[in-house]
């Protein structure tokens, strides 16, 4: 059996080719289950009904609600699991501009177009398997951005912080 | 859950790739579709829609290892952000022309590599004026 074997994934994308690829290719990776969807309103209907998605691939430009309005509104409305759903959002555009716009709006990770094998699993792992700190602050909502374990030489404030901030209370 | 060994890492990735040949070879027809739905937004000068297309397009295009179809896209979308005073529809409009007669009109309908070299013979010819037809012959 596959160690993805029990993972559950989630493929928005309104391209019905790119939907199908990345399809196909996560099945045959061994995911045990994958769901589709074909705009980020299907997809938010989708993960409001069943909580046991593991990961989401999310498409950029989509009608209706676009990839970065449905991050955002995952984000900074949901609450729970919902809110600390792993993202990786998929785009062609890869010029700096766009990918800290994803960043910023609260993706795990960022998938380049043309999707490679290696990169969709690699990509799939990173937030199976090295998840990161989740960040709920008034300005961000989302993974810590920081990737590097960088030293410092003043007081760390950001480890006390992180579970300062209560999702129920700012949001509630 | 259990992070899986680089064996399976290796297996996995094998599977993958036969399962994105397979996809590639049998949505074919899609990218055709593609460039002719993008072909008549720019024939309309239908903005929103071309940029809609050529987004969709660049992913799927590179996607479909079609270099030539992938720089249309960029084209297009160069063109909805170029300001109103300096775009270049005509430009726009004979290279849609160009990688339309290659990948949907069939002047060669081989293989997609063929129809790729197809469509950048014709870009040339339209580009330079020149006949390429000696060329073309040979692909």
């Amino acid at each position: 059996m596959s160690a993805l074997s029990e993972v559950k994934v989630l493929v928005v994308d309104d391209s019905p080719f790119m939907s199908t690829l990345i399809c196909e290719m996560l099945k045959a990776m061994g995911v045990g289950k994958v769901l589709k969807a074909a705009s980020g309103l299907e997809a938010l209907q989708i993960i409001q009904s069943d909580q046991t998605i593991d990961v989401a691939f999310i498409d950029w430009l989509m009608r209706p609600m676009n990839g970065i309005e449905l991050v955002r509104g995952l984000r900074l409305k949901a609450k729970g699991r919902l809110q600390r759903l792993p993202i990786i959002a998929c785009t062609a555009y890869t010029d700096v501009k766009r990918v800290l716009a994803l960043r910023d709006s609260g993706v795990n990770e960022v998938l380049t177009k043309p999707v490679s094998p290696a990169a969709l699993y690699d990509k799939l792992c990173a937030v199976l398997y090295q998840s990161r700190l989740f960040v709920v602050s008034p300005n961000y909502v989302g993974p810590d951005r920081r990737r590097r374990a960088i030293a410092i030489n003043f007081e760390d404030r950001r480890a006390g912080k992180l579970d300062q901030f209560d999702i129920d209370e700012m949001f509630g | 859950m259990k992070k899986p060994s680089p064996a399976e890492r290796e297996r996995a990735l094998e599977n993958a790739e036969a399962a994105r040949r397979d996809v590639v070879r049998s949505m074919a027809g899609y990218l055709e579709d593609a460039i002719k739905a993008l072909s008549v937004a720019v024939e309309n000068g239908d903005l929103p829609t071309i940029e809609r297309l050529a987004h969709d397009l660049s992913g799927e295009a590179q996607q479909f290892d079609a270099p030539v179809v992938a720089s249309l896209a960029k084209a297009a979308r160069s063109l909805i952000d170029a300001p109103p005073s300096s775009r270049k529809l005509p430009a726009l409009k004979a290279t849609a022309g160009a990688v339309k007669a290659a990948y949907v009109e069939r002047l060669r309908p081989e293989s997609e590599r063929a129809s790729e070299l197809h469509a950048q013979m014709r870009c040339l010819q339209l580009a330079l004026g020149v006949d390429t037809q000696e060329l073309l012959n040979l692909v």
